[in-house]
């Protein structure tokens, strides 16, 4: 069953690492009801984006798999 | 290229002394620093610094220069899968870019190292659809494990040594490094520092041992476990641990078609290929087994056939490095993440001696329903020759020891199961993109990479065609592929299906050919073709003792069916033979 679920994806702030992300998310058809993404210091070195999604709880799984591979991702928590 | 341009790309070069150097040299530089000796490309406009740099170091570093892109990274996906080096590919900008994609996608699906670096259009003409200007990090984001544009050349050596790293640790893939055109002109001092870190990336996972004492005493208790081996194997150099595993508990091994090699295929443990065009056995006990351990392999869609008739009795043990892979097909019991190598080494030392004969000898009793295909297969009386008899006939002449390199479809599956790949990184072939084409130039890579081995490329009549313009290649550096097209004047996997599904209805799928050997000829490489079956076995002789490249066309059965076949859809149990 599908439903809302947020993820904070905290990575380096590289250019195209926003791209990768929202591609893991279209390439499974997963709905992103929302997207805020910011730069998180004063060097612009890191960046957060905060995803709300529409999905199964094992695609939202397997995605956060797939956020965890990117290169540039340090960390992704689940908020809900 | 404008003049001004050269003048300006002579004067940056010139001045290049001493510990400063042009960005275009430190590449060069930083690729000697890592230890690339090869590398496969193509120029033009916005890879011209990094080319007139390349002239400088021709002594230290060889470049092949291909007849096409999509050529160069096949080349040095065969070059990385048969000598565990990484691949480097050079590019320039727009179409030479793109024309890279398919060699990336397939790369990244295949798990190879390779490193493309393409040319970019200055930084300040980004976004302005300059001439050759395209957008291929953002194009190839989906294809790569990593990629990345330099705009100054003070990243570039730090880019090399963190693509280098990237591309080999963990689970390998292909990276891209886009470079501007001035970030190549600019001057800067150069300090080459290999990359073995970077902060949010773990390529390696720390082995829970709590996890794989539980995997033991899975396997202890299990009356039927069975081994599924896969590339990750082979990536992990682990074949010995997974010998001395299968060794120790008895168990067999089937392998996936990248596992090839992993455990010689004449080894009394190891019962043949899985998946849609595999072996009968391996496939119909994946539903009979009790224990299954999944290694290194990622339950590919043609492997499980329909997951919902999946191994359903199975108990799952799953290891891998990538931990993305388990439990995103089947659901593994015990989910072991971690390098195969030391995971296949903990549980060989761990787990009990133990026999399964009667489980093992189930595999031989399945074994004889396929052994009257096998025979048609490879001892046909009359017609034309068939795929089958031609790798029979090829094995026997190299024993299984040579790098066998296939493109994609009918002679790919029955290479597959008739070749007896005795060595790990001897088969070489396109297995979860299916790249048509990937064959000739993969093998030339190949070849250049373990110049020592015979290297024999396998291609069905479609995929010749496809990159036939490496013969170009083949020819101007001498490379001694040996060539083998199985010509059946069909695109014969698609014609299978569609004799099979689509009531015959071949809907073009036959094709007209050329004269491939004439053609072969043109570029001064010996060429034969033979139609007649008593003449193939010294045919193949005089292929394989030629010293340099040499081809021969064998013109096949037409409206032959590959099987054993598990219908798409179905589950594995349903594998027909017929």
């Amino acid at each position: 069953m599908k439903n809302d679920f947020t993820l904070e994806v905290y990575s380096e702030n590289a250019f195209s690492v926003l791209n990768r992300m929202i591609n893991i998310f279209n390439r499974r058809r997963i709905r992103i009801r929302s997207l805020l993404a910011t730069e998180l210091e004063a060097d612009y070195k890191h960046g957060m984006a905060s995803f709300k999604l529409h999905t199964t709880a094992e695609q939202l799984e397997r995605a956060m798999h797939q956020l965890e591979k990117l290169i540039e991702v340090e960390r992704v928590v689940r908020i809900n | 290229m404008r003049v001004k341009d050269v003048l300006q790309m002579k004067n940056k070069f010139s001045r290049s002394a001493g510990s400063m150097y042009v960005g275009s040299e430190i590449l060069v530089r930083s690729l000697i620093a890592e230890g690339v000796s090869t590398l496969f490309g193509y120029p033009g406009g916005a890879i011209m610094p990094v080319y007139d740099s390349l002239y400088h170091f021709s002594d230290q570093l060889n470049h092949i220069l291909v007849r096409h892109e999509q050529g160069a990274i096949h080349a040095a996906q065969g070059f990385a899968r048969a000598s565990g080096e990484v691949g480097v590919v050079m590019a320039t900008s727009g179409p030479g870019a793109t024309n890279l994609v398919t060699g990336l996608a397939d790369a990244m699906i295949d798990s190879t190292p390779v490193i493309c670096i393409t040319g970019q259009v200055a930084s300040h003409l980004l976004g302005t659809d300059a001439f050759q200007e395209t957008d291929i990090v953002n194009i190839s984001l989906p294809v790569t494990k990593w990629s990345v544009q330099i705009t100054r050349a003070e990243d570039i050596a730090s880019a090399v040594a963190k693509a280098f790293y990237v591309a080999c640790s963990g689970r390998p893939g292909p990276v891209l490094i886009d470079i501007t055109k001035d970030a190549q002109f600019e001057k800067t001092y150069f300090h080459y520092v290999p990359c073995h870190y970077v902060k949010s990336y773990r390529p390696k996972p720390t082995m829970n041992q709590h996890v794989l004492i539980r995997a033991v005493e899975l396997i202890n208790a299990s009356k039927r476990p069975y081994i599924l081996a896969g590339q990750g194997v082979l990536l992990a150099d682990a074949s010995v641990e997974l010998i001395r595993l299968s060794e120790k508990g008895n168990i067999p091994v089937a392998s996936t078609i990248l596992g090839l090699g992993a455990i010689p295929a004449d080894h009394p443990n190891y019962v043949g290929m899985l998946g849609m065009h595999g072996n009968y056995s391996p496939n119909i006990n994946t539903n009979q087994c009790d224990v299954l351990i999944a290694v290194g392999m990622r339950f590919d869609d043609r492997v499980t056939g329909d997951i919902q008739k999946y191994a359903p009795q199975a108990r799952v043990i799953h290891i891998d490095i990538d931990k993305a892979e388990i439990n995103k097909i089947i659901h593994a019991e015990v989910a072991v993440h971690a390098d195969a190598k030391e995971a296949l080494a903990f549980l060989s030392d761990t787990i009990d001696q133990n026999e399964h004969m009667d489980w093992l000898e189930s595999f031989k009793k399945l074994d004889e329903d396929e052994k009257k295909i096998i025979f048609d297969d490879c001892h046909p009386v009359d017609g034309l020759p068939k795929m089958g008899e031609v790798i029979r006939c090829l094995a026997d002449l190299t024993g299984g020891d040579a790098v066998v390199v296939t493109d994609v479809g009918q002679h790919q599956m029955v290479t597959s199961r008739y070749y007896p790949f005795k060595h790990p990184r001897t088969n070489i072939t396109s297995g979860g993109l299916g790249t048509m084409g990937f064959a000739l130039p993969a093998a030339m890579g190949a070849k250049l990479g373990v110049p020592e081995k015979q290297v024999i490329a396998i291609i069905g009549d479609g995929g010749f065609q496809m990159t036939l313009q490496e013969l170009g290649t083949i020819m101007q550096y001498q490379i001694p592929v040996k060539i083998i097209v199985l010509n059946n004047n069909f695109l014969g996997m698609v014609r299978q299906w569609q004799a099979l599904f689509f009531e015959k209805r071949y809907s073009f799928t036959e094709m007209k050919n050329p004269d491939f050997a004439g053609i072969v000829k043109a570029f001064s490489i010996p060429a034969r073709k033979v139609e007649d079956r008593k003449d193939l076995a010294n045919a193949l002789k005089e292929l394989l003792a030629e010293p340099g490249p040499s081809f021969l066309e064998v013109v096949v059965e037409k409206e032959e069916n590959v099987f054993p076949m598990v219908p798409a859809g179905a589950g594995i149990a349903e594998i027909r033979l017929k």
